[in-house]
């Protein structure tokens, strides 16, 4: 079942480069999806696209039947996407947990004891107890990257869109984070990844490659 | 909920940021709160500076309405002004009967010359041109362009005690003797210490008088009291090296039934100079006000006028208290005017330093209100912290602090005054307006009684509070007019 759909999506930027180009995609509930393609080809406007944090210059996303335009993008982000940023975009001032637990309180979702399951989703993926009361900023970029996955993780969104979700993370830590949206996929969530790496694309169930446009 | 607790948590972290905000704010409050409490202050001393007066008045000749009015009606100003009389002791106590007169008193002065036994603490021989304006109980002795020689005494004849305003201010106290007897021409006076030690006087002694115009004719009082005044040394100095009987060391008091006789017995071809000044008790600003009114309904004819010099006294006293009102009320809105300006430019920094936060807070799906209404949350914390303290130092140092700029504003108008007379020899001091010469008052009010009540620290507080929330909304309307994923490329 299709629970986010793209039609004939097209986004140019202010430049009058278009970058995406009447793109047909059906995103299905229980799948992890590779968004793949050279740099430029438009992963990362996608999934902005996707995420409510850009609007397309023509054609329509759909989450659940509804068109992303006419819903609350805060609503949407807050509680039913979970975005994995390329740059992690986690506030320097919080520690990990902090930051993990803002977004659970941000989603205003009913969720009981937030510090425990905050611990549990860094736990997961496996930064350490003192690795958590340690502010962002006095983490390495394997860490953070760590602390943005569990935070999308947190308030339990349907929908989890990752950029580059392993970049920084080593072959361990990269097949423990891909078994992680794995056993999410499994409990029906729609996991949508962009990324160059091989080892992420063969572990997914489709992978749709993005053409790179050429330039005007 | 967790919007209070994420402001409160962004305080602490960012402490720099958090004290920098507050202490601006603290001094916004601090400088506000002083002046807000001397204003306050200066109003309520004001006010019961006023409420404590025993304001007494005088009826005395309009002489400004009957110049503009002869002015007006092409008459000649120099021979209205002649043909101008003061009231009559009987038309006086008419006035008196007004239900605002708390009490009257009058008293009578009268100019004359010393003998070779009596000088005057410092003599000077004058012949001074004036109309005649007596009204003394012989009768008015008008006589436009008489010449009256004046003398070096002045000799003031009460009525009662109430009269020697200088002894019931206590300007003036007995060192010797005793004050004379008030009931009946006893040729009974008292005189000042300077004049009993310049002529070696003792009470018991007499003094002999003349007729400044007629040697011959003498005058004996009997002294049964010596009196030592304050006044001496600094209302001297403004008589002495101009007119001798203004001095009042040679100042001479009896009573009036007793001056009385004196000016009757004076010949007719050189009369004594004298006239009769009557005082009404009112008491307070409003009884004063009302005698204004009673005496027209009584029939007082324009041209005199009911004046007070205790009520222009006592505001000319307010003049420092008055100027460092409106130095406060200037300082209160450069302070507000210049801080929160200040405060805004800050805020506008400060936002711009988070604009990043904004980026990430909104693209986590909080939504742009929310991030304000941490921000201003935020801004709110720091403000009551920065109030409280400034507020709380203010009144602490509020009454140094009104006391120094006080005495500087009464040291500086007596500085003006001691200017003034040293270039002009005397005073010439009036209405005291800017820039223009200073009223001569015996003391101003130089205390100040800070204080300051509720509403006074609410609407302080209210001031600052919102100062620094529009400061900081000014400060947000920049950054929320931005999309989160262009803050974020940007500092990608």
């Amino acid at each position: 079942m299709s629970i986010l759909e793209i039609e004939n999506l097209e986004y140019r930027y202010r430049n009058g480069n278009q970058v995406i180009d009447g793109l047909n995609i059906a995103f299905e509930t229980g799948k992890m999806i590779a968004l793949t393609g050279k740099s430029g080809a438009g992963k990362t406007t996608l999934v902005s696209l996707l995420s409510g944090l850009t609007s397309p210059t023509g054609g329509k996303i759909l989450y659940e039947n509804q068109d992303l335009l006419a819903m609350d993008k805060y609503e949407l982000r807050s509680k039913k996407i979970g975005v994995i940023f390329q740059g992690y975009n986690l506030l320097p001032r919080l520690t990990a947990k902090e930051n993990v637990v803002l977004s659970m309180d941000v989603s205003g979702k009913a969720i009981t004891n937030k510090e425990a399951r905050a611990t549990e989703l860094l736990e997961k993926v496996h930064l350490s107890e003192n690795l958590q009361k340690r502010r962002v900023l006095k983490l390495s970029g394997g860490e953070q990257q760590r602390v943005a996955i569990a935070r999308a993780l947190s308030y339990d969104p349907q929908v989890i869109l990752a950029d580059e979700p392993t970049g920084n993370l080593d072959q361990a830590n990269t097949e423990e984070v891909l078994e992680i949206f794995r056993s999410l996929a499994n409990e029906g969530k729609c996991i949508i990844i962009a990324t160059h790496d091989p080892q992420v694309t063969q572990f997914c169930d489709r992978v749709v490659n993005l053409e790179k446009k050429p330039e005007n | 909920m967790y919007i209070i607790k994420n402001a409160g948590r962004n305080l602490l972290r960012a402490k720099g940021r958090s004290v920098l905000i507050g202490l601006i704010v603290c001094i916004i409050a601090f400088s506000s709160c002083i002046a807000l409490i001397i204003m306050e202050s200066a109003e309520s001393t004001a006010k019961d500076g006023l409420s404590n007066l025993n304001i007494t008045a005088t009826i005395g000749v309009d002489r400004q309405k009957l110049m503009s009015d002869a002015t007006a009606n092409g008459e000649d100003p120099r021979t209205v002004m002649d043909s101008a009389k003061s009231l009559t002791l009987e038309e006086m106590q008419t006035y008196a009967a007004s239900e605002q007169v708390q009490n009257f008193y009058y008293s009578l002065q009268s100019s004359l010359n010393g003998t070779d036994s009596l000088d005057p603490v410092e003599s000077t021989d004058q012949t001074v041109d004036m109309p005649a304006q007596n009204s003394g109980p012989g009768g008015d002795q008008n006589g436009s362009g008489t010449t009256f020689t004046m003398g070096d005494f002045t000799v003031i004849g009460v009525s009662d005690a109430n009269a020697m305003t200088n002894f019931t201010s206590g300007t003036s106290a007995m060192s010797d003797g005793q004050v004379f007897t008030f009931d009946k021409a006893n040729n009974e006076c008292v005189i000042s210490k300077e004049l009993a030690l310049l002529n070696n006087i003792s009470v018991g002694d007499s003094i002999t008088l003349t007729n400044p115009a007629d040697t011959t004719e003498t005058y004996s009082l009997k002294v049964t009291g010596i009196f030592s005044g304050s006044d001496e040394a600094t209302t001297a100095n403004q008589g002495r090296g101009f007119m001798a009987s203004m001095d009042p060391a040679n100042q001479i008091y009896t009573n009036y039934k007793t001056l009385c006789g004196l000016v009757a017995s004076a010949s007719t071809d050189n009369p004594l100079i004298s006239s009769v000044q009557g005082t009404y008790v009112l008491g307070t600003p409003a009884a004063f006000e009302a005698f204004q009114t009673d005496v027209t309904k009584m029939g007082l004819s324009d041209t005199y006028t009911v004046s007070s010099s205790d009520l222009t006294n006592y505001e000319n006293s307010l003049l420092p208290l008055t100027n460092l009102k409106k130095f406060a009320t200037v300082l209160l809105l450069l302070v507000l005017g210049i801080g929160g300006v200040i405060l805004t430019l800050f805020s506008i920094f400060i936002i711009r330093e988070r604009k990043y936060e904004v980026g990430v807070l909104t693209a986590i799906g909080m939504k742009k209100k929310n991030v304000a209404l941490q921000f201003l949350t935020e801004a709110f914390l720091v403000a009551i912290i920065g109030v409280m303290v400034g507020t709380g130092l203010g009144a602490a140092l509020s009454q140094p602090v009104a006391d120094v700029l006080l005495a500087d504003q009464i040291s500086s108008i007596q500085e003006q005054q001691t200017n003034q007379m040293s270039q002009f020899g005397r005073d010439v001091g009036t209405g005291g307006g800017p820039g223009g010469p200073v009223a001569n008052v015996d003391s101003y009010i130089d205390s100040l009684s800070p204080s300051m009540d509720m509403s006074v620290v609410l609407s302080l507080a209210g001031i600052c509070v919102m100062l620094s929330l529009l400061a900081s909304s000014a400060a947000l309307i920049f950054v929320m007019r931005y999309e989160p994923m262009r803050i974020l490329s940007e500092r990608e």
